[in-house]
């Protein structure tokens, strides 16, 4: 192949250009593929984040426990800054299952009273709720 | 004809630029992100831990009891060193032989040494054995009455 001596030199800057384009467009590649990687971590960091903050945000008390012939009656505080769902009772660590009706939501600033259906016979109770969020709270009742 | 190594000078830098760039832009938003979020959830702690000092430093004297037409009176002060809201008072009592519990809310605010007299809270209707009285906090703290027999 002959050159002609005008176009001597222009390879080289083809070439150069060329070369800084992809090497331009493999970065900006790379990049939209960290920013993605890095942005989709980022919001399961805030999510898991955010989680752990509602967690501490949420505090129920148990106020009061009540048996009779009817069945035992828990009632429950929620002083917290969120609002609360009961999932799970435990009786001596014995799980009590709950209907999805007396699935239990405990708003902010509200005192609910948790109706169960059980019979107990004398003795001394350990009473375990946990809520949605997993924090567990417990009292102790004598029958 | 071949490009002399001359004219490739140079790439090298901006290949190793562009990838220090992108490893200190992650690095510092990691470091951005961390720290953001830490400080939001040591916040909150701090929050909670206060919430939970105060109610410890709750306390509340109930006395006097009085029995009128489907409502309690009492008298309540505020021995604690910070100021009480009274949200709820549950009230158990004895009918046909078994206990029950009847709630109401009060809403009723105290100072820090404030007394108040005659705070209303709605029952069934008489005859009914009272037994106990719970007052309930809005900082979740409860104070028992124990009603003795008359």
């Amino acid at each position: 192949m002959v050159l002609r001596r005008d176009r001597l030199g222009l390879s080289e800057i083809i070439s150069a250009l060329l070369l800084t384009v992809i090497v331009m467009g493999a970065m900006s590649v790379l990049y939209l593929l960290m920013s993605t990687y890095y942005s989709e971590h980022k919001s399961l960091l805030y999510l898991t984040y955010a989680l752990s903050i509602e967690k501490v945000k949420e505090r129920l008390t148990i106020a009061y426990t009540l048996y009779n012939s009817t069945g035992l009656y828990i009632c429950i505080y929620n002083y917290g800054y969120v609002s609360a769902k009961i999932v799970s009772v435990y009786i001596n660590e014995s799980l009590i299952s709950l209907s999805s009706k007396s699935l239990l939501r405990v708003p902010i600033g509200k005192l609910v009273v948790l109706h169960l259906n059980v019979t107990l016979d004398p003795g001394i109770y350990l009473i375990k709720i946990i809520s949605d969020r997993g924090n567990e709270y417990e009292t102790f009742i004598k029958i | 004809m071949r490009p002399s190594l001359k004219s490739k000078r140079g790439q090298a830098g901006i290949v190793s630029a562009i990838i220090i760039l992108i490893a200190l832009f992650t690095f510092i938003s990691i470091i951005y992100t961390s720290y953001d979020l830490t400080s939001q959830y040591e916040e909150v702690r701090q929050k909670v831990s206060q919430l939970e000092i105060e109610r410890l430093e709750e306390n509340l004297i109930i006395e006097k009891i009085g029995l009128g037409l489907g409502v309690i009176h009492i008298n309540v002060t505020n021995t604690g060193s910070v100021p009480i809201l009274i949200k709820y008072a549950i009230v158990v009592y004895k009918e046909k032989g078994e206990l029950r519990l009847v709630t109401d809310e009060l809403n009723v605010y105290l100072n820090v040494g404030e007394r108040i007299i005659n705070v209303k809270i709605d029952v069934p209707p008489p005859p009914i054995d009272l037994k106990y009285i719970i007052l309930v906090t809005s900082r979740g703290r409860s104070f028992i009455k124990v009603i003795e027999a008359t």
